[in-house]
């Protein structure tokens, strides 16, 4: 084990030196420098929507709002399709991605990710009253129509998705209390949601993990509040 | 016809496969603790995806070597008259073949990840609460698999030549490809910590095509021996001796004019032939025949069978 005393001292070497990791192509450097931050989004309810203006709104892109905005770094959003922003970020031709990506995502190692920031679980709440029933087998689920994966969850339990169900509801665990859901104990999922980067931009992605990781508590009261609107 | 003949070692020797089938116990629990363990740090790493892969492979030689050796000491019947001593072959086999596959697959998956664009990417990872840079516990991870893969592979280096196992011997050299492996990784990921992405699939690359070239001939000696070339030392060192050292005796015998001796290796033991010509009207040879076989078996306990065949004419080596 000749290679152990040689790594020590690596190791040494590099917690010596203040940047580290690094990025293969420089990208945070280059951000805080001045460059802006090329930010491709894709809509996926509820991580990603239309604002009103018609650039990107919700949870995603105000975590990148508030973490440009911390480091000095001015941003470009890219509207493109998922695909599109995957290939942008394995080609470096954008530097972060925002579509709703999870960490099971197929993308193998052409894209790099955060961290998960949140563990969402998509569960069925019941109006107050209202008992749950022991088997889905057949029951009315009712979802937002712009988050077509909950219909499908609920397919998955043999439950029924129908928009106007008047009892069920599915939802995001921190949404019930808004939607004034109780939770029926039915879990259909969890998803774990990161921000996709390019592939070994190490400093731009680590620095992400810290900033997410701090402000874990309000993204989850974050994705409470998407149910209001 | 040998139903009571004892089992493959003798007691000093059995004293050794003791302690080898420990060791060989322990390295199973480790193996599995340290997949556990690399399972749960996996990042997208492509390193340390094939190091989970890795350990699941190198479990092999073990689970060869605790089998194949205790199906080998189990003695002959009605129905396997030679005994049960080639399973250690067959373990031997396996344990080739995992190396080989080992090798080849790392190899394969270098290239690939190198070919297809795959870039590993290190960034944060929550340690008990705190987001630390995700390089720093895949290391830990990795020193915890490769140290006490050093120290077991010595002690099986040792212990092989002892007993004359094939299998213990092929188990020491994954055990240095698993080492070598996490080396590897470990520079893959200080490397890509620099920015260096290349560095991961360059260092599992050369590490790969050197356990393939050590699979390659772990498997080379597993199949000569069981086409019945004439036996190997267990570390590949050379041929064994013993084959002439009991020609050489039974030349010596004043009955015997010429004598030519050839043996398996059935894993632990060697099972042959000795073709003897004998001086003319010796008298009593039936009991000659046999002391000259218990002759050869009192040389070493690894002559296990000698069948002495008295011939008017010595077959060609």
């Amino acid at each position: 084990m000749r290679t152990a005393p040689l790594m020590l001292f690596l190791c040494a070497v590099l917690a010596g030196c203040g940047e580290f990791p690094r990025d293969a192509e420089s990208t945070l450097e280059q951000v805080e420098a001045g460059r802006p931050l090329r930010v491709g989004w894709s809509v996926a309810e509820p991580w990603v929507r239309r604002g009103a203006d018609g650039g990107p709104a919700g949870l995603e892109p105000d975590l990148v709002r508030r973490w440009a905005a911390a480091r000095g770094v001015r941003v470009n959003w890219v509207e493109a399709g998922e695909a599109q922003i995957v290939e942008g970020l394995s080609d470096n031709a954008i530097d972060l991605g925002l579509a709703g990506f999870t960490d099971v995502a197929p993308w193998g190692a052409l894209v790099g990710q955060t961290q998960p920031y949140i563990s969402a679980k998509a569960v069925i709440g019941a109006r107050p009253g209202v008992r749950a029933p022991d088997d889905w087998n057949g029951v009315s689920v009712a979802y937002d129509p712009r988050r077509p994966g909950l219909a499908a969850l609920i397919r998955a339990r043999k439950a029924v998705p129908d928009l106007n169900a008047p009892d069920f509801r599915a939802a995001y665990e921190p949404e019930l209390g808004a939607l004034g859901l109780v939770s029926t104990g039915t879990t259909l999922a969890t998803e774990r949601h990161a921000i996709a980067t390019p592939p070994s931009e190490n400093a731009l992605t680590f620095a992400l993990d810290r900033f997410l990781h701090r402000h874990r508590d309000a993204i989850e009261r974050r994705l409470g509040q998407e149910a209001r609107r | 016809m040998r139903a009571h003949e004892p089992a493959e070692f003798p007691p000093e020797v059995e004293q050794v496969y003791r302690k080898a089938v420990r060791l060989e116990w322990i390295t199973v629990a480790y193996i599995a603790s340290a997949a556990t363990l690399l399972y749960l740090t996996m990042g997208s790493s492509q390193a340390m995806r094939t190091s989970f892969y890795e350990d699941v492979i190198s479990v092999v030689p073990a689970l060869a070597f605790l089998v194949g050796t205790r199906v080998a000491r189990r003695s002959a019947s009605p129905d396997f008259p030679y005994g049960h001593h080639r399973a250690t072959s067959i373990a031997h086999l396996a344990a080739a073949l995992a190396l080989c596959l080992m090798g080849g697959w790392l190899l394969t998956e270098a290239a690939m990840s190198y070919f297809s664009g795959e870039r590993a990417t290190i960034g944060g990872f929550n340690l008990f609460g705190n987001m630390v840079w995700a390089g720093w516990p895949m290391l830990a991870a990795l020193v915890y698999t490769a140290v006490p893969s050093v120290i077991l592979g010595r002690m099986k280096l040792k212990l092989a030549p002892k007993m004359h196992d094939k299998v213990l011997f092929a188990d020491a050299r994954m055990m240095k490809a698993d080492w070598m492996a996490e080396s590897a990784t470990a520079v893959g990921v200080v490397g890509t910590g620099f920015g260096l992405w290349w560095l991961d699939p360059l260092a599992a690359a050369l590490v790969s095509a050197d356990i393939l070239k050590d699979g390659i001939g772990t498997l080379k000696t597993a199949v000569a021996d069981l086409i019945d070339r004439r036996p190997e030392r267990a570390d590949e060192s050379g041929f064994e001796q013993l084959p002439h050292e009991v020609e050489r005796m039974l030349r010596g015998l004043d009955w015997v004019e010429d004598a030519r001796v050839r043996m398996r290796d059935e894993g632990h033991i060697f099972i042959g032939e000795a073709f003897v010509m004998t001086a003319p009207d010796v008298a009593d040879l039936p009991a000659k025949l046999e002391d000259a076989s218990a002759r050869a078996k009192a040389m070493n306990w690894r002559v296990h069978e000698l069948v002495v065949m008295p011939v008017t004419r010595l077959p060609d080596a």
